[in-house]
């Protein structure tokens, strides 16, 4: 018995020394970092801009709307590195600034221009920050963002992690940024956003300032060098091998035919695949490009009847020509700015090292030149809830049907 | 003296003798030679433990319940024998103490920065001088405990970390050639010489003969782990792996399953604690043995906490910062290491099977 308690003693003694003294931090010590923003001053200097969380602000679960719309809680500082500007932010903070739950990171597009690398470096090194935080670049001054007010989420930084699901813009971490530099034949690409003036919805209501995803952010090495469209970020994802998650891709293809309505119609592709395939045409370098998908037609702005075979091996047809023309448009446009944000030459290492041991010197001059072969294939499963959409009188299918159908 | 540990907890010491550090270390190292093909540099490291079985069988066989040690203390005389055996015990110290160190490091500088360091190993060595002063049966009881879920742990944040893996970054295969693969699978083999310890154990199981089996089946778990864990590492970061300092941590902090099972690297700190206490216990047992046999000494347990003291000093004295300690691990601990933990265990059991008939040091 004494010995039961001797240890029962010992043990509650031993405890104690488990709860790390010297590195306790009490929670109301601490301020949480949200989201950053990193802009080039005209002098040169870095200026941060942290929001932080204000825990009464942030509404808990259920608790009352409208917190949100208060206006972000957001310091700034100026330094000659992103630590002394730091520095000059914790004058005004009476907590320990944490950085373990940060969200996002927007650079501003002066500072990416000049090479995001020695301003990236405090997050890769200082042990708090995490891989996973969001990285974008904004066009134009990073910390115009502040204006903008969350309405659907607590904070900015909510706002910004969720940023791929916004149609147009690709996921990018810190962690997929650092590999992307580090690896060889292919160049970082980042979600690229924008602050603008919306158009009200309620016609009296004033018009607010709203991020926007703009396209993707090209870089070479760790410079920018320019904006892709909307329509690249499904493609630069694609051929990095990487699935776009939440929201549906909308193809807007034209109909087989049209009869004064607007000949046009909206697939919606739910699953998609893609493969590239270094090759070799007439002693060139090539690359084949092999897509292939799956969807639905989600509406039809013209009387077609999607019962019949040829009508959607006709729509098939031409869905895959719109997307190799998505392609074909988002490679262009990278290969006037030479930056492989695709990952061609990475695919050609990864495939044929030898090939590669000999072009990688010279890549950038090369990629331009690249010739690439666009083979698509897309498979339409039917079209929704109706074969006949139900909107159209049923004169003009018949009027159509005598037209000759489907042909184009 | 016999039948102090079984089987099964022999081949549950033999894990973390490995794993505690390399699963850290190994990744980052093998990355950084070897490139994309670090994961097969574990496959060819446990040669070393296979060597050790050749020296150590022959002694099994005639004296099962001696260790190589006592063998050479005997077929060398107390002064040559006693020698080696404690030059043996002081590279066991040494190696201990290093250990100790890098444990130390890596906890401030990931989790307790404002903590000393020197609390942070007085906390691990109490309890490892504790442990190894109530004697193998009690630490044989400990590795039962804890490594099976250490293990646990480790192979699951592995597997959930497969959700961001992209496997493509482990091609091309072989770029350049076998020869990198065949430098860095040097690293892990100076954790797999450390193994010498459990063959040091061997004669403390009921059946001596079983010793080699448990060891051969930690090895195979062991290639299992550090080769899965440089592959995890490679397949989350491709080529910034030999940038990372600790690149299986990274891993762990990268790990988000649905948005809500997150932060989950301090898993792999409770691991990173229970493994290096058996490690070091496992070392400052040994130890104290070695001390206790080369001497001819009544009891080890004495020897406990004096060890310890001496242990805990050397960890915070060696080196002034991380840098000088990686520094040394990678360019002075490889030119003696080796020379100890085979070449010792090989002159003593060489001497004792070359004298051995002579003096018939069987008849105990």
């Amino acid at each position: 018995m004494k010995r039961v308690f001797a240890s029962v003693a010992l043990l509650a003694v031993l405890l104690h020394l488990l709860t790390g003294c010297w590195d306790r931090i009490e929670v109301n010590d601490v301020a949480y970092v949200n989201t950053a923003t990193l802009d080039l001053t005209p002098e040169g200097r870095v200026r941060l801009a942290i929001q932080l969380v204000v825990p009464a602000a942030s509404p808990g679960p259920g608790g009352s709307g409208g917190a949100g719309r208060q206006p972000p809680y957001v310091m700034a500082g100026e330094g000659d590195t992103v630590g002394s500007a730091l520095r000059s932010v914790q004058e005004a903070v009476p907590r320990r600034l944490f950085w373990g739950h940060m969200q996002a990171v927007v650079l501003g597009e002066d500072l990416a221009r000049q090479g995001i690398g020695p301003y990236l470096s405090f997050f890769a090194r200082q042990r708090e920050p995490r891989g996973r935080v969001t990285m974008l670049i904004c066009r134009g001054e990073a910390g115009r963002i502040w204006a903008s007010r969350p309405a659907l989420e607590a904070t900015l930084g909510e706002v910004l992690r969720e940023m791929p699901t916004f149609v147009g813009t690709i996921p990018a971490n810190l962690s997929d940024v650092l590999t992307t530099l580090n690896d060889q034949g292919i160049d970082p690409a980042m979600p690229a956003i924008d602050v603008v003036e919306a158009a009200a919805a309620v016609p009296e209501a004033p018009s607010e300032l709203q991020i926007r995803a703009i396209g993707v952010a090209a870089l070479q090495q760790d410079r920018l060098v320019g904006f892709l469209g909307r329509d690249a970020a499904r493609v630069v994802m694609w051929i990095r091998g990487r699935q776009l998650r939440p929201t549906p891709h909308l193809l807007q293809v034209p109909l087989p035919s049209g009869n004064g309505r607007k000949p046009l119609a909206t697939v919606e592709l739910r699953y998609e695949d893609m493969d590239v395939r270094p090759t070799t045409e007439q002693g060139r370098l090539a690359v084949d490009v092999l897509t292939y998908g799956e969807g639905v037609i989600v509406e039809t702005m013209a009387p077609i009847d999607l019962a019949k075979p040829e009508v959607i091996r006709q729509m098939e047809h031409n869905t895959a020509q719109t997307l190799v023309r998505q392609l074909a448009d988002t490679l262009e446009q990278a290969q006037s700015l030479r930056s492989d944000v695709f990952g061609f030459g990475r695919a050609i290492h990864r495939t044929q090292p030898a090939r590669w041991s000999t072009m990688k010197r010279n890549w950038r001059e090369r990629f331009p030149d690249l010739v690439v072969r666009y083979h698509a294939s897309i498979r339409i499963s039917g079209g929704g809830k109706t074969n006949k959409a139900a909107v159209f009188p049923p004169a003009e299918y018949r009027r159509q049907e005598k037209g000759g159908g489907g042909g184009p | 003296m016999n039948e102090q540990v079984s089987p099964i907890q022999l081949f549950l010491l033999a894990l973390p003798v490995v794993n505690a550090t390399a699963v850290l270390f190994v990744p980052g190292l093998v990355g950084t030679t070897a490139g994309r093909d670090g994961w097969m540099a574990p496959i060819l490291a446990p040669v070393v433990v296979l060597i050790l079985i050749a020296i150590f069988r022959p002694m099994l066989r005639r004296w099962p319940q001696r260790t190589f040690i006592e063998v050479g203390r005997e077929a060398l005389g107390p002064w040559v024998g006693g020698a080696l055996g404690i030059l043996f015990a002081g590279w066991c110290l040494h190696t201990a103490a290093v250990v100790l160190r890098e444990f130390g490091e890596v906890l401030s500088s990931t989790m307790l920065p404002l903590t000393p360091l020197t609390v942070i190993l007085l906390l691990q060595v109490v309890a490892v001088a504790w442990i190894s002063r109530n004697g193998l049966s009690a630490l044989g009881r400990c590795a039962e405990i804890m490594i099976p879920i250490n293990n646990v742990f480790i192979v699951i944040i592995l597997l959930l970390a497969t959700r961001d893996a992209d496997f493509r970054h482990l091609q091309p295969v072989l770029e350049h050639g076998p020869g990198p693969v065949l430098r860095a699978s040097i690293i892990p083999v100076a954790w797999f010489g450390e193994l010498v310890l459990i063959a040091f154990l061997w004669p403390r199981l009921k059946q001596p003969r079983k010793g080699p089996v448990a060891l051969a089946y930690a090895c195979i778990w062991i290639v299992l782990v550090l080769s899965f864990g440089s592959a995890m590492a490679q397949a989350n970061f491709g080529p910034v792996v030999p940038r990372l300092s600790l690149p299986t941590l990274v891993v762990a902090r990268m790990i988000s399953i649905g948005d809500f099972l997150e932060r989950i690297e301090p898993l792999l700190i409770i691991v990173w604690v229970a493994d290096n206490f058996v490690k070091l216990s496992v070392f400052h047992y040994v130890t104290c043995e070695t001390i206790r046999q080369s001497l001819n000494l009544g009891r080890a347990s004495v020897l406990a906490f004096p060890a310890a003291a001496l242990m805990l000093v050397l960890a915070v004295a060696m080196f002034e910062h991380v840098t000088q300690m990686s520094d040394w691990l990678a360019h002075v601990l490889p030119l003696y290491a080796p020379f100890v933990e085979v070449g010792v265990p090989l002159i003593c059991i060489g001497a004792g099977l070359l004298v051995g008939d002579r003096r018939s040091l069987g008849s105990r």
